[in-house]
C-alpha cells in the first residue's frame, strides 16, 4: 500500500486527537488473587490468576475457547470451587457465600438466552429472581417495571417471551439480572451470533448502565472488535495463565502477547507503524476514541431521524 | 394429522435420546419411601405427545438401553421393552394433543393425555415389566409386582405434573402474537 | 474417573472390529444370558466375558465408578428378593435344605442361596460385555457401520445423532442448573417435595426448548444437503466386516446355538443340583 502521500496528515491528526482521559483511583469491585483450579489433579485449567478490577470499570476477558475464561467466571459465580487462591468481592472473601447469595451480588449473564429463560412472560420472568426471594408484590412490580424501562422493554411488559426477537430475549435475560442489583455483571460472550446493528445496540447499552448506574462490567468474549471498541481494559487469559492486564490497544499491538492469545495484530498498528508515528499503541488508542465519537453521533442522528440508519450500516 | 416419518423425526429420536439418556441421573426423591420421579419420563412422554408413538417408542427403548448400559454398566431388558410401551401408548394420539398447534392448554386434551399416560404406564410397570421379570430372570411374582406399582407411581406422577406443564408450555409458544401491541 | 461409559482409541483387535459385530455379539450374549439358568454356562460366560474385557485394554478407571454404581444395585436387588421371597430356590428347584433360621418364615436355604447365586453370575456375565462394547466401539463407527449391514439409515443416524449429542445436553443441564441457582432457585435437599419438583421444571423448561430449536436446526441442515432423497448412501466412516468379524460373529451365533441346546437338553432352563 502506497502510503507516501498519507504520512503527514496522519501524523498531524495524531499530535491533534484528544488523549484519552485518565480513570481515578477508585475502590476494589471484584479482586482475585491467586487463583488455581483444576477438575483433575495435575490437569490445572488456571494457575495464578491474580488481577483486580475497579468499581465502575468496563472490562473485557479475552483468551481463544478452551483458555479457561468460562471457568473463571463459573469460579467467581461459586459453581465450582478453586483449589487454591481468593475471590474478593468488595474486599471481602467470597468463599462463605452460597451460591444463590453470590448471584444477588454478582450477576452472570450466559451467552444464550434460551438457557436462562424459564417463563412464559416477560414480567415473570425478570421478576423471578425477586420471587424466588419473597420480596413483597408491590415493590416487586415497581422494581420491574424499572428495570424493564431501563432495558427498553417496559412496552413489551406484559408480552410472551416467543414473541420476542434474539435481541430483545437478550436484554430480558438481562434485565432478569440487573432487577436484583448487583454490583458486578459478568456476560459471558454477549455479542455472539448477531448481526452488527444488533451487536452495538446491546453494547451501547451496556455501556449506558455502567456510566449512568456505575455498575461494574465484565466481558468475557474473544471478539476483538468487542474488547477494543467497547471496553479500557482487558485480562488476557491463554492455556489458563494471565498473560496480560493492559489496555486494548496496548495489548494488539504486542505481537508476543497477542501471539499467544490467538488474536489479531490490529492492522491501525501497521498502518501507524507505516507511516513513522512514534506511538503506535496510542495512535490505535486515540484512532479508537475517535471511532466511538463518532458512532455515538451517528445514532444520535438515527435516533433523531430514522431514515438516517444506512449512515450506520457502514 | 398425516402420519409421516421425514428428517425431522429421525432427528427427533437423536436428540430426544440424548435427553433422555443424559437425564438418567437426575431423581428427585418422593416422601414415599424408595420411590424416585425421573425427568427424563416427562421429556419422553412430551417428545411423544408431540411427534408421535414412532418418536416416543423409540426415545423410550433406545433411550433407556443405552442409559442403563452407559450409567449402570448393564442392561436390563425387561425394563427397557416397558419403555418403549409408555412411549408408544401415549404417543398413539399426537394428533388429537395437537402440542405443536398450539390447542394443548384446554382441559380436554389436558385429560387426554392424561388418561393415556396412565394407561400407558399401568401396561407398562404393572403388566409387562413383571410378566418379563418373571418369564426372563425368574425373580419371584411378589417382588417385581411391587417393584412395577412403585415404578408406576413414580411415572404418573412425574409425567402427570412435568409433562403436562411441558405440553402446556410448549403449546403456548405457538400462541398467535397477532394481538399484541405495545403499551406505553 | 468418567462416572459414565464412553469411547476411548485403543489398539487391540476388539477396536478393530466392527461396531456391528460387537453388537451382535452383545445382543446374543445377553439373549443366552436371559434364556439360560443353567450355572456351567453362566459360569463359562464369566469367564469369556472376563477374559474379553482383558484383551480389550479396559483400565480400570475407565470402568471403575460405573462398576460400583452397579454393584449397589445388585446388592439390593438380591435383597429385595430374599425379603420378597425367601423359598424362591426352593421352588424352582423342589427341594429345601435350611441351613439357619432366620426368623419368622425366613430360613436361610441353600436352594435360594444357589438361586441368588445364578442371579449374580447372570449380572457378571453383562457387565464386562456392556463395558467391553461402550468403551471399544466408537460412535461414528458403529452408526455407519450399522447401515453397511442393511440396518436403515434413519435408525443409523438416529442413534449417532443421539451419541454425538450426549455430552452436549449433559453440559447444558449443568449449566442452566447453575444459573438457577444463582437466580435463587434452591436444589438443594432442603426444599420441600413440590418446590423440588418446580426447581426442575425451571431446568428442564429452558432445555427442552432449545432442545426442540435445535431439532428444527439439525433437520433443516440436513435436509439442505440432501439427506433422506435417496434410498442408499455412503458413509465416510463405515468399517467393512473383516474376516475377524465373519468369525466373531459365527463363533457367537455357534456358541448360542450350542448354550441353549445344552441348557435345555433336560426340558428345563435351570442347571438342578440339587435331585
Amino acid at each position: 500500500m502506497k502510503l507516501n502521500n498519507y504520512k503527514a496528515p496522519l501524523r498531524e491528526w495524531f499530535n491533534q486527537a484528544d488523549r484519552k482521559k485518565e480513570k481515578d483511583e477508585s475502590v476494589s469491585a471484584l479482586k482475585v488473587e491467586d487463583l488455581y483450579f483444576s477438575y483433575v489433579e495435575g490437569k490445572p485449567i488456571l494457575q495464578h490468576i491474580h488481577f483486580d478490577i475497579k468499581k465502575g470499570e468496563m472490562v473485557s476477558i479475552v483468551g481463544k475457547n478452551g483458555a479457561g475464561k468460562s471457568t473463571l467466571s463459573n469460579l467467581i459465580c461459586g459453581f465450582y470451587k478453586p483449589v487454591k487462591g481468593r475471590i474478593l468481592l468488595n474486599g471481602e472473601d467470597v468463599a462463605p457465600l452460597s451460591i444463590k447469595e453470590r448471584g444477588e451480588k454478582i450477576g452472570l449473564v450466559m451467552q444464550s438466552p434460551n438457557q436462562m429463560i424459564s417463563k412464559p412472560m416477560i414480567y415473570e420472568e425478570v421478576a423471578l429472581g425477586l420471587a424466588v426471594r419473597g420480596v413483597p408484590e408491590k415493590e416487586m412490580k415497581e422494581r420491574v417495571y424499572e428495570t424493564l424501562k431501563i432495558c427498553g422493554l417496559y412496552p413489551f411488559r406484559n408480552w410472551p417471551v416467543s414473541a420476542l426477537s434474539f435481541g430483545q430475549k437478550k436484554r430480558v435475560s438481562i434485565a432478569s439480572i440487573l432487577v436484583m442489583n448487583p454490583e458486578v455483571l459478568i456476560l459471558d460472550e454477549p455479542t455472539a451470533g448477531q448481526d452488527y446493528r444488533h451487536y452495538t445496540e446491546i453494547m451501547e447499552f451496556l455501556k449506558d448502565i455502567n456510566e449512568n448506574f456505575g455498575i461494574t462490567i465484565i466481558m468475557i468474549t474473544h471478539d476483538m472488535h468487542l474488547m477494543l471498541e467497547y471496553t479500557d481494559r482487558a485480562i488476557v487469559i491463554a492455556d489458563g495463565h494471565l498473560i496480560a492486564d493492559d489496555t486494548p490497544a496496548r495489548i494488539l499491538t504486542n505481537e508476543q502477547i497477542a501471539d499467544k492469545a490467538y488474536l489479531k495484530k490490529t492492522s491501525l498498528y501497521d498502518l501507524a507503524v507505516n507511516c513513522q508515528i512514534d506511538n503506535p499503541s496510542e495512535f490505535v488508542e486515540r484512532f479508537i476514541a475517535y471511532e466511538r465519537q463518532q458512532r455515538k453521533l451517528r445514532i444520535e442522528k438515527v435516533k433523531e431521524n430514522p431514515a438516517h440508519v444506512k449512515d450506520i450500516i457502514l | 394429522m398425516k402420519s409421516k416419518f421425514g428428517i425431522k423425526e429421525v432427528v427427533a429420536i437423536g436428540i430426544g435420546t440424548a435427553l433422555f439418556v443424559a437425564l438418567t441421573e437426575i431423581q428427585i426423591p418422593t416422601p414415599i419411601p424408595n420411590t424416585y420421579l425421573q425427568p427424563r419420563m416427562a421429556i419422553m412422554a412430551f417428545l411423544a405427545a408431540v411427534f408421535g408413538p414412532i418418536v416416543g417408542g423409540l426415545v423410550g427403548l433406545l433411550g433407556h438401553a443405552l442409559g442403563d448400559a452407559m450409567f449402570y454398566g448393564s442392561v436390563w431388558w425387561s425394563w427397557v421393552v416397558p419403555e418403549g410401551v409408555v412411549g408408544v401408548v401415549i404417543g398413539l394420539f399426537a394428533a388429537k394433543y395437537a402440542v405443536k398447534e398450539g390447542d394443548f392448554g384446554n382441559t380436554k386434551t389436558i385429560v387426554l393425555f392424561n388418561v393415556m399416560q396412565v394407561i400407558a404406564n399401568a401396561a407398562a410397570w404393572i403388566l409387562v415389566a413383571p410378566v418379563l421379570d418373571i418369564v426372563v430372570y425368574a425373580e419371584p411374582a411378589n417382588k417385581v409386582f411391587i417393584q412395577g406399582v412403585f415404578a408406576f407411581i413414580g411415572n404418573i406422577l412425574i409425567i402427570g405434573i412435568l409433562g403436562t406443564l411441558l405440553c402446556v408450555g410448549y403449546s403456548k409458544i405457538g400462541a398467535k402474537s397477532s394481538s399484541l401491541s405495545k403499551e406505553d | 474417573m468418567s462416572k459414565i461409559l464412553s469411547y476411548e482409541e485403543k489398539d487391540t483387535w476388539i477396536h478393530q472390529l466392527s461396531g456391528v459385530t460387537k453388537l451382535i455379539f452383545f445382543l446374543l450374549w445377553c439373549v443366552v444370558s436371559m434364556m439360560t439358568y443353567d450355572t456351567r454356562i453362566l459360569i463359562l460366560m464369566v469367564v469369556f466375558s472376563l477374559f474379553v474385557f482383558k484383551i480389550s485394554k479396559t483400565q480400570w478407571k475407565q470402568v471403575g465408578s460405573v462398576f460400583k454404581v452397579v454393584m449397589v444395585f445388585l446388592i439390593f436387588n438380591v435383597v429385595a428378593i430374599f425379603f420378597f421371597s425367601p423359598d424362591q430356590g426352593s421352588h424352582i428347584y423342589g427341594t429345601r435344605t435350611v441351613l439357619f433360621h432366620i426368623a419368622g418364615r425366613y430360613d436361610m436355604t441353600l436352594e435360594q442361596l444357589f438361586y441368588e447365586l445364578n442371579v449374580v453370575i447372570k449380572y457378571f456375565t453383562i457387565i464386562p460385555t456392556v463395558f467391553m462394547f461402550l468403551v471399544t466401539t466408537n460412535p461414528s463407527e458403529f452408526a455407519a457401520s450399522m447401515n453397511k449391514v442393511g440396518i436403515s439409515y434413519n435408525v443409523g443416524y438416529a442413534i449417532s445423532i443421539a451419541l454425538r449429542y450426549i455430552p452436549d445436553v449433559q453440559g447444558e443441564f449443568t449449566k442452566i442448573k447453575h444459573a438457577q441457582e444463582a437466580r435463587g432457585i434452591e436444589m438443594s435437599g432442603k426444599a420441600s417435595f413440590l418446590n423440588r419438583i418446580k426447581s426442575t421444571a425451571s431446568i428442564i423448561f429452558p432445555l427442552i426448548f432449545s432442545s426442540m430449536d435445535r431439532i428444527d436446526t439439525v433437520s433443516n441442515a440436513m435436509e439442505l444437503r440432501g439427506f433422506g432423497k435417496h434410498k442408499k448412501r455412503t458413509w465416510y466412516m463405515a468399517k467393512k466386516l473383516k474376516r475377524n468379524d465373519y468369525l466373531t460373529i459365527g463363533f457367537t451365533v455357534i456358541f448360542a446355538i450350542v448354550a441353549l441346546v445344552f441348557t435345555f437338553a433336560d426340558g428345563s432352563r435351570f442347571y438342578n443340583p440339587f435331585v
